[in-house]
């Protein structure tokens, strides 16, 4: 019965190979399978890709696809055993999302890891590293950027904030110029939650040592932390203010560029993306950049992550280990660089000179040392329920939900999710 | 005896054996799978998969936001019955005039149906937020609006109605159409003779006439309202917050997750809603069917 | 219901029905107008007439998302789909519909479960893996097949009613088979149902998004409705070529739509006038 079945199957299938004009991959042809999101693989990925090639002969089959949708294919695949090659995805971060552990080769013996810049950023908390940088050393260097020329058009020559009632005075100061001072994307919630990623990060960044294992414990409640009901408030504040566009709630992430572009609004709280960005839409408006100072501190929360690769557990696993060798040498990436500079994730390649409003940051405080990891960042464990609990919170607390009730929402979501893991401490 | 014989020989089982086949191989079974699953903890960030019987359904009936996606997909689902049905047959109806461009507005009235809910969903987007073309519209009627359609709490769901009425009422008039056309004229003229005016020969003749057409059309708003998903995921994805969520978005944020038993639970929990109140409506349809 | 006179009722009618279709027809417009426009002009989302008319759109959008590919595995889905599910729905209703028996009645029940239980993705790709169709265009096509097969059987066991058995029976006495009465004198007569049929089942397979996205996702086998997504970045969006592109990708189903829909009204109403 299932040989007449695979018989009627086969003959189907074969109508539509010809039809369809696709050829099985014969054994002699190196190729690997590369899972990505749309904005992981940039221009940049695509020339590294074309170069490796160009000069080893493997190919790589891009499957690159919006960020909601490929989470789950990549989810889907790894749970139906049938792995892409490689994943392109945040790491370490989604190292919990993807049962990495489990399901994802360990990295610890490649030849590229001495060459790190950031080796420890890269290693997860059991020691492993389990995926490879593929272009810079760390993301997410936030603050405020903003459009330097209408800014000194409304008085403000490189402003340097260092306390909270500089940063408000700025902002009251402006609108009462006539101008909304920030422009806020909140159809996107990745983009509202950078003021409370770092602001959270900035504030506990004290209690760092134990306040992230309480919570992760079970020990302690985020209901029990008051400094998360002020930083919230404070982002609230933005719009109560009448600091930020009224239309803030419909506008997503790609709208902002025009905006700030063309000088309607001075002021985005973004994070390095949105310079680079800038950099091919506009380039010839130069955006400068501050660190807002949550608690009077002279401190930026960065991001303890990097875009990175994953090499799933299957059987084309060492041709993915090398082609990843490859990508990592000073040859392919080299060039690759030149026409994109940023903060290069090897040492013995040159990134090239970063873009001015980034290097502001970087040069001032990551490398004096005067930062902290962002909140999100110790949150990796809860990362499937981040969207839709705490960053959604944080978007409604934008349109008018208390502070209070949102990290209430958030913290008996986390709770519960936490239970269902069976992590412990959660009962 | 003879006479089964020879049915079963003019009108052979085998016959049926390829629409059979691919259905429960391709279907059924995965959804037996589907069930089997919703009774485990299968979990993709974890290994080790164990049964915990009920205790998905129990869990997801006291998620508040599942709590909100039932609520919403009953209201969605009335709503969308009632207009979509209503609009449509009086769409239907004046296309029974002999309009000059009936052929041009047939096929507008249509298109909507033929669009991708992504292609729809980026279009709502637009036309409805703050400063979209809708307040624009509304401005230009002196009726100064700076509503947040899409993205406040109390219209989100709103607007994802207007948005599926939007879509297909065309497609449910098309088969009032061909419904109304079946009607044979001479039962018009019949009544007519009798004295029967336009409102007794709507109600009389042609509704019980048209038993089929609504049977279909109903059906499937029904079906189609329960199973809501596309229309949201690609409008509101839910939100703000979980506002706007429906079964079929929270259906695929528990699968996103990773969480596939719970996942298949709430599938399970919606189908048998569908299931009961499907048999309710086909053997309402049933019992006022009439033929002349 | 035909009133031959055009009154001025009539003219009101039509003027409101008029009115009525620009609530279709300016969302298509922003649309339309928007895939000639540049990025920036596209991005403001009115129904402006574009400053400059910029036709390379659409050969960027070509390019760019690989739409002639996107189209080629589009239409085989398809074309694959609606052929044989209309085939087997057809046959298999009208096995149906004649026998009248116990079977017939729990095939009826058994097959309207698909219209009320949605797609379980992870256990559909175990199957196509047993079979060893996972990943390819004949996986895809024998599960949305499967999911077709619900909403065509109740269309068709509608409709099979219609036809009489007076004609089955002439056929045979005139020395016909099962198969040859089906293909020659059955067929023919489903013609409205038909084109009905194919229609729906044509329109939810080309806008199908998630199905393919699941079982189908090698760069290789690109489906139509993921090519909207291309240029919308989460960074950035080029919204010219998205609207470009969503044109390219509804216009084949209108397009089909417009053929077929003479054959389902005429179809109908010609039955009505025969009966």
């Amino acid at each position: 019965m299932k040989k007449m079945l695979s018989g009627i199957l086969s003959a189907v299938m074969c109508v539509g190979v010809i039809a369809g004009g696709t050829v099985p991959v014969m054994a002699e042809e190196r190729v690997v399978t590369i899972y990505s999101s749309k904005d992981a693989w940039k221009d940049q990925c695509a020339e590294a890709a074309k170069r490796i090639e160009e000069t080893y002969g493997i190919k790589a089959d891009v499957v690159a696809m919006p960020n909601t949708d490929i989470e789950s294919v990549i989810a889907t695949k790894l749970a139906t055993n049938d792995p892409p090659d490689i994943i392109f995805s945040n790491v370490p971060q989604t190292v919990e999302q993807y049962n990495i552990t489990e399901k994802g080769e360990i990295l610890d013996e490649e030849p590229w890891v001495e060459r790190l810049a950031a080796k420890d950023v890269l290693t997860y908390k059991d020691g492993h590293i389990y995926g490879m940088p593929t272009y810079v050393s760390g993301n997410f260097f936030g603050g405020v950027y903003y459009n330097k020329e209408k800014m000194k058009e409304l008085g403000y020559d490189n402003p340097q904030p260092k306390t909270m009632d500089e940063f408000w005075a700025i902002l009251e100061d402006i609108k009462s110029q006539g101008v909304t001072p920030v422009y806020m994307t909140d159809a996107d919630p990745w983009t509202t939650q950078v003021w409370t990623t770092m602001g959270w990060g900035v504030v506990l960044d004290e209690k760092k040592d134990t306040i992230y294992n309480d919570l992760l414990t079970n020990k302690i409640r985020f209901t029990d932390i008051p400094e998360m009901e002020e930083v919230l408030q404070g982002l609230q504040d933005i719009y109560t203010k009448g600091y930020a566009n009224e239309n803030h709630a419909s506008q997503t992430y790609d709208t902002s560029m025009a905006v700030v572009g063309e000088g309607e609004y001075p002021m985005v709280i973004q994070g390095e993306w949105f310079e680079i960005a800038m950099n091919d839409a506009y380039p010839d408006v130069e955006l400068g950049s501050f660190a807002i100072p949550f608690g009077d501190k002279d401190m930026i929360a960065i991001g303890a992550y990097t875009e990175g690769a994953y090499v799933p557990k299957g059987e084309n696993s060492e041709l993915a280990k090398e082609y990843l060798r490859y990508w990592s040498s000073p040859e392919i990436l080299g060039p690759v660089f030149e026409s994109y500079p940023c903060a290069s994730a090897w040492v013995d390649v040159d990134g090239g000179d970063l873009l001015p409003a980034q290097k502001n940051l970087i040069e001032n405080y990551v490398n004096t040392g005067k930062y902290t990891y962002e909140f999100d960042a110790y949150f990796d464990v809860a990362r499937p329920i981040m969207e839709d609990y705490l960053f959604r919170n944080i978007v409604e607390v934008t349109m008018g939900k208390e502070p209070a009730e949102a990290i209430k929402d958030w913290d008996e979501r986390y709770n519960e999710f936490m239970r269902d893991k069976e992590i412990e401490g959660f009962n | 005896m003879k006479k089964k014989k020879r049915e079963d020989y003019l009108y052979p089982k085998y016959l049926l054996l390829p629409v059979v086949l691919i259905f429960v191989i391709f279907f059924i079974v995965p959804v037996v799978g589907g069930i089997a699953i919703s009774f485990t903890n299968w979990d993709i960030t974890r290994s080790g998969i164990k049964l915990v019987g009920l205790k998905n359904y129990a869990s997801i009936m006291r998620d508040s936001s599942v709590q909100t996606a039932i609520r919403n997909t009953l209201v969605f689902t009335i709503c969308i019955v009632v207009f979509r049905n209503v609009l449509a047959l009086l769409l239907a109806l004046a296309f029974s005039k002999p309009l000059k461009t009936r052929g041009f507005l047939r096929t507008i009235f249509y298109v909507p149906a033929v669009l991708s809910y992504v292609v729809v969903g980026i279009m709502f987007n637009a036309l409805f937020q703050m400063d979209g073309t809708v307040n624009q519209i509304l401005g230009a009627f002196g009726i100064l609006c700076k509503q947040e359609w899409v993205a406040s709490a109390d219209t989100a769901l709103f607007t994802v109605i207007l948005e599926d009425i939007w879509k297909w009422t065309g497609f449910h008039m098309m088969i009032y159409i061909a419904g109304l056309a079946a009607i044979p004229q001479d039962f018009y003229e019949a009544s007519r003779i009798d004295g029967a005016n336009s409102w007794k020969q709507f109600w009389y003749l042609t509704l019980p006439m048209l038993i089929p057409a609504l049977t279909i059309n109903i059906t499937q708003s029904i079906i189609g309202g329960f199973r809501v998903f596309e229309q949201v995921l690609t409008l509101t994805k839910g939100g703000p917050g979980h506002e706007s969520t429906v079964m079929g978005m929270m259906i695929y944020e528990y699968f996103n997750r990773g969480f596939y038993g719970k996942s298949t639970a709430i599938t399970m929990l919606l189908s048998l809603v569908v299931v009961l109140v499907t048999i309710f409506v086909r053997k309402y349809f049933a019992s006022k069917e009439v033929s002349y | 219901m035909f009133r031959r006179k055009y009154t001025w009722r009539t003219a009101v009618l039509e003027i409101l029905m008029l009115l009525l279709s620009l609530l279709v027809i300016i969302p298509l417009l922003v649309v339309v107008l928007g895939s000639f426009k540049t990025t920036g002009e596209a991005a403001r989302f009115n129904f402006s007439i574009p400053t400059e008319w910029v036709f390379t759109n659409y050969k960027d959008t070509i390019e760019k998302s690989n739409l002639m590919l996107a189209f080629k595995n589009s239409v085989i889905i398809t074309v694959f789909v609606v052929g044989i599910t209309s085939f087997i729905c057809a046959l298999g209703s009208f096995i149906i519909g004649r026998r009248k028996d116990k079977l017939s009645r729990f095939l009826n029940t058994f097959f309207s479960l698909g219209l009320i239980v949605p797609i379980c993705v992870v256990p559909t790709i175990v199957i196509l893996q047993f079979f060893h169709i996972d990943n390819t265009k004949t996986g895809l096509i024998m599960v949305m097949i499967a999911t077709n097969i619900a909403w065509a059987m109740f269309l068709f066991t509608n409709f099979m009613d219609t036809i009489p058995r007076e004609l089955d029976e002439a056929a045979f006495i005139d020395g016909c088979n099962t198969i040859r009465l089906f293909l020659n004198v059955i067929m023919p007569l489903l013609k409205p149902v038909m084109m009905t049929n194919i229609v729906i089942v044509g329109m939810g397979t080309w806008n199908d998004l998630q199905t393919p996205l699941y079982l189908l996702n090698s760069s290789k086998n690109l489906t139509m409705p993921l090519t909207v997504y291309n240029f919308k970045g989460q960074y950035f969006s080029e919204w010219n070529l998205i609207f470009a592109d969503m044109v390219l990708v509804a216009l084949p189903m209108v397009l089909v739509y417009g053929v077929c829909q003479k054959y389902i009204v005429e179809g109908i109403t010609a039955g009505a006038v025969k009966g």
